[in-house]
């Protein structure tokens, strides 16, 4: 790939026009665009290989299947899991985290009354909410690690929270409202030490950093395909395999069972266990050529240029109030909450929508975190390697008048 | 007093001088700034319609066989279309109001900043409008 404009092309997207302007698309965080390799996955999945996986015999389904678990292997090689039977699809990381919330809760031996779970400050409600709902059914503690004023994570504070009765750590990788990357190797060393069991969400996190998941040390890994250019409706959970092994399945159905009988049933193995079902067919065999993409954008370098025009510029804009601020710019990845002081964060992203520029607004499935700075919601403004400088500049300049219309 | 079809049309009218979006919006942002002030005592959660993004409080009484609405908003465009919103429906007669189709909004092209789909308090608002009509018009 030589210029940024041969780049831009494989993302057609990139080329619609909002109210007769060009596309600024910077809500990559939420949902990232897809490439021509994944677009073309998707229609030739759909177009030749539409068949129930794994058990019927003709060549249609075999394909199908080939295909989708080609992508189970390729699902483990991109985060370095041992096996591709560690390797779950799910629709997403919401409910990759709802499905360990839920089967870790049920697996025999593990949670008693009183126990403790440790949660990040900083979660999306998909890693606060399913362990809120385990902690009611079992009656739970839930514990919360904070941030600081910057928005890093205060480790620090992490022996004074983990007691004899802690069983799980639930963090993000990467912030989906701060883009700090979390120190999650020293968590997962900390908690593995103290018998704690340590749950990721990555789906920021596997976009902007090389995951390797032996080397981070955690119990367990989500992340979202529609965020890593793949098709929407795909999601990882990787676990270590004797966990997964010992926990229960989350849904009956179709699929993941060994044998069904009024007596009582017996279940497949893993990952089967887990995806209960009609899978995501046409969606998973498009994670193969999505992290081809991931792979070769962690060799592009433009985004480091915007993250440090955008880091020096935004916070000359008067009242204007950047949340996930660096200490360091390698540990931000680009991706700039902001709230700027007089001006409602709908005001903001509605004027901005009709520039052209898509931006995430309101309290980003964060609402502890919102409450925890004071404000009622930010606008996000999240980039991704096919975004540009001018771009970049265009959505300052944006801004800036849009505050100007607010005064 | 003017009738509702006349205030509308009045609006639409105001509205289409308008070609580019942002003009609408600046427009709609000095309406907000006009509109009259909404006690702060009467911001309260009784009141107060979440949306997912601004924050809208509504307040209606009834009076000599005419509903009164009053409204406020955080967010400033929102609080433009309050006031459209107010100025069309709040002092008409329950029947006035049952009677409308509220379909002006569309004609000045602000239907999805209403949309139901968008969680928004506006949205809200224009239901309860229609509620207390339909509630009072007996």
């Amino acid at each position: 790939m030589s210029s940024i404009e041969e780049l831009r092309a494989e993302f057609p997207q990139l080329s619609v026009k909002v109210y007769n302007k060009p596309l600024v698309y910077l809500d990559n965080a939420a949902t990232s665009l897809r490439p021509r390799s994944v677009i073309a996955k998707w229609e030739e999945m759909s177009s030749k290989y539409s068949a129930n996986l794994h058990r019927a015999i003709h060549a249609i389904a075999n394909r199908a299947t080939e295909e989708f678990e080609n992508a189970r292997i390729a699902t483990a090689r991109f985060i370095g899991a041992s096996s591709e039977k560690e390797i779950i699809f799910t629709s997403g990381t919401t409910q990759a985290l709802n499905l360990v919330a839920y089967s870790l809760g049920e697996m025999k031996n593990f949670l008693r009354p009183g126990d403790e779970i440790i949660i990040g400050e900083a979660e999306h409600h998909s890693n606060i909410l399913p362990w809120q709902l385990l902690a009611e059914r079992k009656s739970l503690k839930i514990k919360v690690l904070p941030v600081d004023e910057n928005g890093y994570l205060r480790i620090e504070e992490l022996p004074s929270l983990v007691s004899d009765r802690t069983k799980l750590c639930c963090i993000a990788h990467i912030s989906n409202v701060l883009g700090i990357i979390n120190p999650v190797r020293e968590i997962s060393d900390y908690c593995r030490k103290r018998g704690v069991l340590t749950v990721m969400d990555g789906a920021q996190g596997v976009v902007h950093c090389e995951v390797d998941v032996k080397a981070l040390g955690a119990d367990f890994y989500a992340f979202s395909g529609h965020k890593l250019y793949a098709a929407s409706g795909t999601g990882v959970l990787w676990g270590r395999k004797e966990l997964l092994d010992r926990m229960p399945p989350y849904m009956g159905g179709g699929e993941m069972i060994s044998s069904v009988k009024w007596s009582g049933s017996s279940f497949a193995t893993v990952p089967q266990k887990f995806e209960a079902g009609t899978q995501n067919m046409a969606g998973v065999p498009t994670l193969s050529p999505a992290f081809k993409w991931a792979e070769k954008f962690r060799e592009y370098p433009e985004l480091e240029g915007i993250k440090h025009y955008l880091l020096e510029t935004l916070p000359q804009i008067e009242g204007l109030r950047l949340f996930g601020k660096p200490l360091k710019i390698e540990d931000k990845i680009p991706l700039f909450s902001l709230a700027v002081k007089g001006a409602h964060h709908e005001d903001l992203a509605l004027i901005l929508d009709k520039m052209g520029i898509a931006v995430r607004s309101g309290q980003m499935c964060a609402e502890p975190l919102m409450e925890r700075y004071g404000v009622t919601g930010m606008i996000r403004a999240s980039f991704a390697p096919y975004n540009t400088q001018e771009e970049a500049e265009y959505f300052v300049k944006s801004l800036q008048k849009a505050l100007k219309m607010l005064k | 007093m003017i009738s509702i079809e006349e205030v509308k049309r009045a609006v639409v009218e105001n509205f289409s001088m308008f070609d580019e979006w942002l003009d609408k919006y600046e427009y709609l942002i000095e309406l907000g700034n006009k509109l009259e002030p909404f006690p702060e005592s009467l911001k309260t959660d009784e009141r107060l319609i979440k949306g997912c993004q601004s924050r809208v409080w509504l307040d209606t009484s009834f009076q000599d066989g005419k509903l009164i609405f009053r409204a406020d908003s955080d967010a400033l465009i929102t609080k433009g279309i309050i006031s459209l919103l107010i100025n069309v429906y709040s002092g008409r007669t329950p029947k006035e109001i049952a009677e409308d189709d509220f379909s002006f909004i569309e004609s000045i092209g602000l239907k999805e900043n209403l949309s139901p789909t968008r969680a928004g308090g506006l949205a809200s608002m224009i239901s309860t409008i229609r509620e207390e009509a339909v509630k009072h018009n007996v």
